[in-house]
């Protein structure tokens, strides 16, 4: 299982697919102040990012993986960036 | 009310009227697409001529009922009673606005308001503006990536710092996934960090994310823009599963030069631009990126002024600077109107400035800027532009015309063929060079207007450089040559070459005079002043009279010009290889001659390369060179100028000459079998004659070769054609230097004087009697191994003979129509220059004679037609 | 130097408005050019080939035949390819400009057009621009 919830965290582990969309969106509405470790994260299924982005949960840990920590890191970075609409 | 508003009133009416008309009837049959074309067209011609007026709420109004009916036009909506309401509406508010235009020429004071509400309701029946969120739409791929400005500047700034120099391909890509793609198990995020040369990367939300409560997460929202620096072929390969919704679009690398920021902060010292103007005007692109750099550090980084510096300094930063992005960033800086913040501040307006990169070179080039400049601003933009690659030999042509006619008309002139050569490496998708022409020229003229000094030698070196490898100066005219022409009507130089005709036909009275003298008057003395006086004068008046030839002189280049185009065009299209060589092209003539050389070459270079060279194929197997080679060539001969054309093709086989004119009913078979082969092949110049069965496309529009003949005729000239069969054709055109004065050369008949122009005289000749011989009714002699036919002028002329009998006859020998006749005179006089009109009043349509000519005794000339009186 | 003028600089116009065509003739003969006008596209090709233009003016959404079919055609022909062609437009759009450009125009104006620009521009294409 890639992704691995505790109360508050969720840790993406290596591969995360669209089979982890359904956990995830459960996880981010269930907790108040949900926070994500992207850390071990090599691979983010377009599906969770679309929830990420949604969501905006507190990056516990930035990634490590070099195209994560380039294109996707920068857009969760600041939680408490506006939620609007960027487009 | 002026004039131009009187002219509209009427039009705008009718038109208003017949879109009225047209949408009713396309309410009750909407498929009727030739309506739509019609009320669109209505509509749209309306405002474009509303635009001459100040009537700002007129056009806005129209533009927004013509941007629907170009939807419904193009199947983007389909029309419905509610679009056709408004539409009327519309149209009545703007009816009711032309009533108040011609009553008080201007529109009401509530216009405006009006306008405005009236164009939301039409614009808020469009489809969503956005065309590249359409991906549906096949148009979006025509469409330029126009939210580059969207990338983050740091991730431009980088891309622009690697493309630039390199030349290597940058691509603005842009992904709309569907809402399905998750469950065809697509990952469209992880499309992009495969590509190695990705750029930059914006991941947004196509619509507003809808509440975490609500969302589905299987629904795919998300859409991608990127910047990547990578072959084409490559990003359609990643993409290729999804490629109908993938938008991909080359970008050339100055389109990433927009500026963004908060607008404000202290406008820049005026010091600042002195000094990047001069040096720029100096090429010191170091000397300028330190002077930005110092600002730079003394500005707020988040100012829009700032990141126009940052921009300024990639662009220094280029191994080799592009001098006029230098100038279009200083000068959008300086105007402070800069166009990004322009463009996005009228994010809602309905027709957004452009935001292409090049329109940075436009947007430099204001409407105040000289429009030499902002011609060549445009020109960089064209050659930018991408398009199809197979249009873009013709785009490069039109830039190529376009650049030679600016040369002309500043007086300027490249090294030869600089241009071409250059676009034609454009043409093959090299286009660095012209870039780089281009702009230095586009320098060149900034530098011309900045003020009477000279141009920096830095700038002219750069000229030379941009014209590459071989040496030599680039720009020949300098601007001090441009002051020196003088343009003159021709019909100014027409008077004064008539008055200086005339003089040298006046002047040929003196020597009537020195006889006068002499034997009326009996003074030898004052006969010799007289001649002594004569000779000057003569001199005098052949001096003005070639000086004024001299300025109607042009080089044969100008007709010669055209030919590479055209014999590359047709060779290709005919798959044939085919060399064109060309000599002499400096050769001049007077105008009026170059000017009607045109369509005679056009078509014998057009059947050279139709019918003359062969096949690569069929020039193999005869042991030719693969390519055929065609020539074109002038030189000068006395007071002719030649021009041949000359091929290695085919050739053309006399026999089949002689059999097509017989079958043809031309000639008679007999006449076929006397016929020379040289006179057999100049059959081919009758009406109506064509030498291949099939007429091929290029045989162009039904002329055949005798409107070659009739139209060199035309000027005085004559065509001479010699072929071999299997060796190839030459085709020569003699014609006259000048038209306005001839020479001609005089005869005398019975008691009258003619004359037969000097062309047309192949030589003179006295024959003894009994060398004539008798042929039937007709008489012959032989000259050097030729039987020249003779024909005694009076017949011709219904003139008696003046002496009986005579031991030898006078024969002038002429060519007339590629054959050669005799023509027995009473007496063979002097050559003389005339001035030569034609036929005027009760004899303007007598045959047989092309003009009369004033003598210097005052006796009028008639000069001979040969062609029509035999 | 001398360069001689010749006979007037011939422009056709090809537009289908009447008011632009005579704002075209207006600021074109004040200018000094010979004017002639077709009211579409298929009449302009027709004049553009058999009347001798220095400059064609060529308006593109037009009946019978585009702006851009016109000046296809006149760059297919030999005699003609040379003739310089300003389009005037009312799109203000790159794509546009590019198929005006593809098909072998040498300027694309968008409307409105500023006499000033025009006469200039007539004058810079067809090498009469005074010194």
């Amino acid at each position: 299982m890639p992704l691995v919830f505790t109360a508050t965290q969720a840790r993406f582990e290596d591969v995360c697919t669209v089979e982890d969309a359904l956990p995830l969106l459960e996880f981010l509405k269930s907790s108040n102040t949900p926070e994500v470790d992207l850390s071990p994260c090599t691979w983010l299924h377009t599906a969770l990012l679309q929830l990420l982005l949604t969501a905006r949960p507190r990056m516990a840990a930035s990634p490590v993986d070099p195209a994560l920590t380039r294109w996707v890191a920068p857009l969760l970075a600041d939680a408490s960036r506006e939620r609007g609409f960027d487009g | 009310m002026t004039t131009l508003l009187e002219r509209f009133i009427p039009e705008a009416r009718e038109y208003l009227e017949s879109a009225a008309a047209g949408l009713l009837k396309l309410e009750r049959d909407p498929s009727d697409e030739g309506l739509v074309n019609e009320v669109f067209r209505a509509v749209h011609t309306l405002k474009g001529a509303s635009g001459l007026f100040d009537t700002p709420g007129l056009t806005r109004l129209l533009h927004a009922g013509e941007d629907l009916l170009d939807a419904v036009r193009s199947n983007l909506l389909a029309l419905d009673p509610e679009m056709v309401d408004a539409l009327l509406d519309a149209l009545d508010r703007v009816s009711a606005w032309v009533d108040a235009l011609q009553q008080q020429g201007r529109l009401p004071d509530d216009a405006d308001g009006v306008s405005v509400a009236l164009s939301r309701r039409l614009r808020a029946l469009l489809p969503i503006a956005d065309d590249s969120m359409n991906a549906t739409a096949p148009a979006a791929a025509a469409q330029q990536a126009d939210w580059l400005i969207e990338l983050p500047e740091k991730d431009r700034l980088a891309a622009f710092a690697g493309t630039v120099g390199s030349g290597s391909p940058l691509l603005a890509i842009s992904y709309v996934p569907d809402d399905g793609c998750f469950y065809r198990g697509e990952d469209p995020f992880n499309l992009f960090p495969q590509l190695p040369g990705l750029q930059a990367l914006r991941i947004f939300f196509r619509e507003p994310p809808v509440p975490l409560a609500e969302t589905d997460p299987f629904q795919s929202l998300l859409a991608f823009r990127a910047l990547v620096a990578q072959p084409r072929g490559e990003v359609e390969h990643l993409f290729r599963y999804v490629i109908e919704q993938v938008d991909i679009v080359s970008i050339p690398p100055e389109a990433l030069i927009l500026p963004e920021g908060d607008a404000g902060g202290e406008s820049l010292h005026q010091d600042f631009f002195e000094d990047a103007g001069l040096r720029l005007a100096a090429r010191d692109f170091v000397g300028l990126r330190s002077a930005v750099a110092t600002l730079l550090g003394e500005t707020d980084g988040q100012l829009w002024v700032a990141s126009a510096l940052r921009w300024l300094d990639a662009v220094l930063a280029a191994p080799l600077p592009n001098a006029s992005w230098v100038s279009a960033v200083l000068a959008a800086i300086a105007d402070g109107r800069a166009f990004p913040i322009g463009e996005a501040a009228s994010r809602e307006a309905p027709a957004p400035a452009p935001a292409h990169p090049a329109t940075l070179t436009v947007a430099a080039a204001s409407p105040d800027t000289p429009m030499a400049a902002r011609i060549l601003a445009e020109q960089l933009r064209i050659v930018a532009m991408q398009g199809d690659h197979d249009m873009l030999p013709r785009r490069m042509a039109a830039v190529e015309a376009t650049v030679g006619s600016l040369l002309a008309s500043l007086g300027w002139s490249l090294r030869d063929k600089e241009l071409a050569s250059a676009t034609a490496e454009a043409a093959d998708g090299a286009p660095e060079r012209l870039r780089e022409l281009i702009t230095a020229l586009y320098n060149r003229v900034e530098a011309a207007v900045a003020g009477p000094s000279p141009v920096p030698a830095s700038a002219t070196a750069l000229l030379v450089t941009s014209a590459t490898a071989d040496s030599g100066q680039t720009v020949v005219g300098e601007a001090t040559q441009v002051a020196h022409v003088l343009k003159v009507d021709q019909a100014k130089v027409d008077a004064l070459m008539n008055l200086i005709a005339e003089l040298v036909v006046s002047k040929n009275s003196l020597p009537f005079l020195a006889r006068r003298a002499e034997t009326v008057y009996g003074s030898r003395e004052m006969g010799r002043e007289i001649k002594d006086q004569y000779a000057i004068i003569d001199r005098l008046a052949q001096e003005m009279q070639r000086a004024i030839m001299d300025v109607r002189m042009l080089p044969v280049s100008e007709v010669f010009e055209r030919f590479p185009r055209l014999v590359r065009d047709l060779s290709r299209r005919l798959n044939k290889h085919i060399e064109l060589k060309i000599v002499g092209e400096d050769t001049a003539a007077d105008k009026t001659i170059i000017e009607s050389l045109g369509d005679p070459l056009i078509h014998l270079v057009r059947n050279a390369i139709d019918h003359g060279i062969e096949s690569p194929e069929q020039r193999l197997a005869t042991g030719k060179p693969e390519a055929g080679t065609i020539q074109l060539r002038a030189l000068q001969e006395g007071d002719q100028v030649i021009i041949e054309v000359s091929d290695d093709g085919k050739g053309i086989d006399p026999m089949a000459v002689r059999l097509k004119a017989f079958e043809k009913g031309m000639i008679t078979e007999e006449k076929a079998d006397a016929l020379s082969d040289q006179e057999a092949i100049n059959l081919i110049f009758l009406p109506g004659f064509s030498t291949t069965e099939e007429i091929s496309d290029l045989s162009g529009r039904g002329v055949g070769t005798d409107v070659v003949r009739t139209a060199v005729e035309k000027i005085n000239g004559h065509v001479t054609l010699s072929s071999r069969k299997g060796e190839g054709t030459l085709v020569r055109l003699s014609l006259p230097l000048s038209m306005a004065v001839a020479r001609v050369m005089m005869v005398e008949v019975g008691d009258a004087l003619f004359g037969v122009p000097m062309e047309g005289v192949a030589e003179t000749v006295r024959v003894p009697r009994d060398r004539i011989r008798r042929i039937k009714r007709s008489q012959a002699f032989v000259l050097r191994d030729a039987i020249v036919p003779l024909i005694q002028l009076h017949d011709l002329l219904g003139l008696p003979r003046k002496g009986a009998e005579v031991e030898e006859e006078a024969v002038l020998v002429a060519r007339v129509g590629g054959t050669i006749v005799g023509l027995v005179v009473d007496r063979l006089r002097e050559g003389i220059d005339v001035v030569l009109k034609p036929l005027e009043g009760m004899l303007a349509g007598m045959r047989g004679y092309s003009g009369s000519a004033l003598m210097g005794d005052g006796r009028v000339l008639l000069v001979l037609n040969l062609k029509e009186l035999l | 130097m001398i360069q001689l003028q010749g006979r007037k600089t011939r422009v056709l116009v090809v537009e289908d408005g009447i008011t632009m065509r005579m704002f075209y003739r207006d600021v074109l003969e004040k200018a000094g050019f010979e004017v002639e006008e077709a009211v579409n596209g298929l009449e302009g090709l027709e004049r553009a080939m058999t009347g001798s233009f220095d400059l064609l003016v060529v308006d593109i959404n037009m009946p019978k035949m585009d702006g851009y079919q016109v000046i296809r055609t006149v760059r297919e022909d030999p005699s003609l390819w040379r003739v310089p062609v300003i389009t005037i437009s009312t799109e203000d759009k790159e794509q546009d400009a590019l198929k005006a450009y593809d098909a072998g125009a040498n300027f694309y104006m968008t409307k409105p057009v500023r006499p000033k620009d025009l006469e200039e521009m007539a004058r810079l294409l067809t090498g009469t621009a005074s010194q």
